[in-house]
């Protein structure tokens, strides 16, 4: 079972030059993913999702408030928290071959145990169809291959958390389906907890159990709508489904409403 | 990859560990820095003779080309002794350091074996110093005792020397400068005095050190007053078996074994150096020449006052 | 599978296709410099350039391939680059072992960086000199001189590859919790690889250079002493043929950097 990860009356702010009080990012932001519980985290480009998300991390310290796993605050990285990177390309390291980049987070470990856990990185590394890649080098990779790279080196650090920050903005729409897909799959099978940060309505939908809508600036939470969906979802059936076009609809009107200004009450 | 990298290390390893070579000796090791010039062939012919073995010494000459490493050297421990001119030596001593003359080295006392002139394109029409005003000269290095010659000759020729550029040229290349035109006169030593006027073109018009100062000491043997005082016998067997060596030289000096000598250490042919007159190697220091030098150098303003001489020239090389 | 092997066969046929046009443009390059060496030798011959260091070329050949024999041009050399292999060795693990930790250590940053800007436009062969009063004129003066030269420019290439190190590297390797010298070890140093190795290229060229002037200032061995003890001899043929080594000598250093570099840090450019 994953871990709880809250944010406990967080709120952000960044010191700019010239200024006193700062640019507040967040203002008192409190919110929680349950255990196993799969979080969407939606707001338009720029409204610092990634900095919440780096948070939750313990990459970056809150101005006020706390991070709370199961409970507890944390400082820094915590263990078992993993974080997916937007540009898979800059976290992947390129000296590395495709197993060696999987085993990072292992090579802790005692060297009598590297074969076995070397093993078991061969096995994620087929759980995310990369069968055969083991020796090549992230570069002879196409983008999607390298973020299953990503995925896959998630697996190996057993992720109690896994926060995926925009994960599959940077490919191509076929690829995007199909790595969604793949984490649904993952998530079902390791039960960990997701927070999904992403500007995509329909993939928040898609993926989690719930949608947190982020608010204007300083950011702030707007609602928390259930999704209810049921699982397992499918890319062509679920997306037909009534209520996912509903949800779709109430979503998008929401961020379009923030973006012009309106702070419209639903 | 690591592999890679760990062979290349190793061969290098290897390598260095191959050209290191070890020496051992029961002999004192006296270091000598010299300039691989005619002028140091006492020195080697002391050497060859076994002249330091018999006094229970082993020398080990560092050659160093432009001699400007030596007296640095000297005072920084490399050396023991060092070969330099005299300017060098009177320059150390105004800057505090502790440099004795312990040989003679080099004296010019003799025209015909004066091989140092001044030379300049015979087409030229230069004569004196005078008619070098306005033109150019060049010299080693500024602030030598050829750069000091070379003035005092501009002098006494009815020249002023400030109205003449000095330009400063390795001997090795005053040939090709003086004929491309690219400097007026040039003060030159063998054996390059000497090779360069085998073509057509040059000329000698004056000698400096025979023209101005008949006998002046150009070269000494010098060390530091701290290894006179801590090792007065190894230097004492070092000026002696050196003295002998200048002895040899003197009553060899036409002959071709001092060719064969010379041509061991400066690797120049034999049949070049045939053409270059020897002269008679010092067996003293002569006090009053330095004094001329030191006169010289404070009219030149190189010196600020005068030196006490006593303090410099150990009593060992009068 | 099919990525990988696409990307080699576009690859094998480009260089099947580029060879061919290499080796044209490789002809025009050794026409030149037959053209110069036939222009020098004539020039000699003929008396076009009256000097006794200008010997035709055929004289510098044959002085090198009787050095080959046997002569001191190789054990001149054999000096030359031992010492500037321990040079460059000293000074490279320096420049790379201060330059990532001033890259990523603010208060060493603040502590050194200046000492070390003073220092850096300071040509090293200006400092031979006075350095000779406390090094001497043997090895140490030399290898500090080379080390030196080859500190400066492997410090700041590493200095600013540090720099450009992509901050998302970094928080991947925070994330998996790795400590700060693995992150150094493991994470930084291999990411400024390629910013490590332009460094060290740069400093090759400087290392060689660096050690003949040293050696043509002070001492009584090495290429660099050579040629000054053979202008002075009046050999200007073995002087030449002692430079045509150096050249050769610098040549394969580059050409073997490369190769070494394209086979240690394949993903060079490819980030």
């Amino acid at each position: 079972m994953g871990e709880r990860l809250g944010f406990d009356h967080v709120t952000k702010i960044f010191e700019t030059p010239g200024s006193d009080t700062g640019f507040v990012a967040f203002d008192d932001i409190t919110l929680e993913a349950a255990s196993s519980e799969f979080l969407a985290i939606v707001g338009p480009s720029g409204c610092g999702k990634s900095t919440l998300l780096k948070m939750a991390a313990g990459l970056m310290p809150p101005t006020k408030g706390k991070i709370l796993l199961d409970g507890k605050p944390i400082f820094d990285p915590p263990p078992g928290v993993v974080y997916l990177f937007q540009q898979y390309a800059k976290s992947l390291f390129a000296w590395r071959t495709v197993i060696d980049n999987v085993m990072f987070p292992l090579e802790g470990a005692p060297r009598h145990q590297r074969g076995d856990l070397r093993e078991m990185c061969r096995d994620y590394l087929k759980q995310v169809g990369l069968d055969g890649f083991e020796d090549s080098y992230p570069w002879q990779l196409s983008g999607g291959m390298q973020q299953r790279v990503a995925i896959a080196r998630a697996l190996a650090a057993d992720p109690q958390v896994l926060l995926l920050d925009e994960p599959f903005s940077a490919v191509d729409a076929l690829t995007r389906m199909e790595l969604q897909t793949l984490v649904l799959q993952l998530w079902e099978r390791r039960k960990f907890t997701a927070i999904l940060v992403t500007h995509d309505v329909e993939e928040a939908i898609f993926l989690a159990d719930r949608v947190a809508v982020l608010g204007a600036k300083p950011t702030a939470l707007k609602e928390i709508i259930e999704v209810g969906l049921p699982r397992p979802r499918d890319q062509l059936t679920t997306r037909e489904d009534p209520r996912f076009l509903k949800l779709r609809h109430h979503l998008t009107s929401l961020l379009l409403a923030r973006n012009s200004g309106h702070v419209a009450a639903v | 990859m690591r592999k890679v990298f760990l062979i290349g290390f190793a061969v290098m390893g290897l390598f260095v560990l191959a050209i290191q070579r070890a020496t051992a000796s029961d002999l004192e090791k006296v270091r000598v820095s010299i300039i691989p010039i005619n002028d140091v062939a006492p020195l080697f012919v002391a050497m060859q003779n076994g002249y330091f073995r018999e006094l229970g010494l082993e020398i080990d000459t560092t050659p160093s080309a432009g001699g400007a490493a030596g007296i640095p050297g000297l005072i920084g421990g490399s050396f023991d002794v060092v070969y330099g001119n005299v300017v060098s030596v009177l320059l150390a001593s105004q800057q505090g350091l502790d440099v004795k003359v312990i040989a003679p080295g080099t004296k010019v006392d003799q025209r015909e074996t004066d091989t140092t002139p001044i030379l300049v394109r015979s087409d030229s029409g230069i004569k004196s110093g005078k008619d070098l005003e306005g033109k150019s000269i060049s010299v080693n290095t500024r602030n030598n005792v050829i750069w000091l010659y070379a003035r005092a000759w501009i002098k006494a020729t009815g020249g002023d020397p400030d109205k003449v550029t000095f330009k400063e040229i390795p001997f090795p290349q005053v040939e090709d400068a003086l004929r491309q035109q690219r400097v007026d006169a040039s003060f030159l030593v063998a054996p390059f005095s000497v090779i360069s006027r085998q073509k057509p073109g040059l000329t000698a018009i004056a000698n400096p050190y025979s023209d101005i100062q008949p006998g002046v000491d150009v070269g000494q043997y010098i060390t530091t007053g701290k290894l006179l005082s801590t090792k007065p016998e190894t230097i004492k067997k070092f000026a002696a078996g050196l003295r002998k060596g200048a002895e040899w030289f003197n009553a060899n000096r036409t002959s071709d074994a001092i060719l064969a000598v010379i041509s061991g250490y400066t690797k120049t042919d034999a049949s070049i150096l045939k053409s270059v007159a020897l002269g008679a190697a010092p067996l003293r220091s002569d006090l009053t020449q330095v004094k001329k030098t030191m006169d010289l150098m404070i009219e030149n303003k190189l010196l600020t006052g005068p030196i006490d001489l006593a303090k410099i020239i150990d009593p060992m090389a009068l | 599978m099919s990525v990988a092997g696409t990307l080699e066969g576009t690859s094998r046929k480009r260089t099947a296709g580029s060879n061919r046009r290499r080796l044209g443009k490789r002809v025009y390059g050794v026409v030149l410099i037959a053209a110069i060496l036939l222009f020098w030798e004539v020039s000699s011959r003929l008396g076009w350039i009256v000097s006794a260091y200008w010997p035709p070329v055929s004289q510098i050949f044959q002085a090198a391939i009787v050095q080959l024999a046997g002569g001191d041009i190789l054990v001149s050399l054999a000096a030359t680059l031992r010492r500037a292999a321990i040079g460059f060795a000293v000074g490279s693990t320096l420049g790379v072992a201060l330059g990532i930790l001033l890259g990523r250590s603010k208060v060493l940053r603040i502590a050194l960086l200046p000492l070390i800007e003073i220092v850096r436009p300071i040509p090293t062969p200006a400092v031979i000199p006075p350095l000779i009063m406390f090094l001497g004129v043997d090895d140490a003066l030399k290898i500090f001189a080379i080390s030196l030269a080859t500190f400066f420019p492997v410090f700041t290439n590493t200095f600013a590859g540090v720099a450009t190190v992509d901050d998302t590297l970094i928080q991947t390797a925070r994330t998996f919790r790795t400590s700060w010298a693995r992150t150094l070890l493991r994470v930084i140093l291999p990411a400024t690889l390629p910013a490590i190795a332009a460094g060290l290229r740069t400093a090759t060229s400087l290392t060689l250079v660096v050690a003949v002037v040293s050696e043509m200032i002070a001492g009584s061995s090495g290429i660099g002493y050579y040629l000054v003890e053979m202008q002075y001899a009046l050999r200007p043929d073995l002087m030449y043929a002692a430079v045509m080594y150096l050249a050769i000598t610098g040549y394969t250093i580059n050409r073997l950097f490369l190769v070494l570099e394209a086979r240690l840090i394949p993903w060079m450019g490819k980030t």
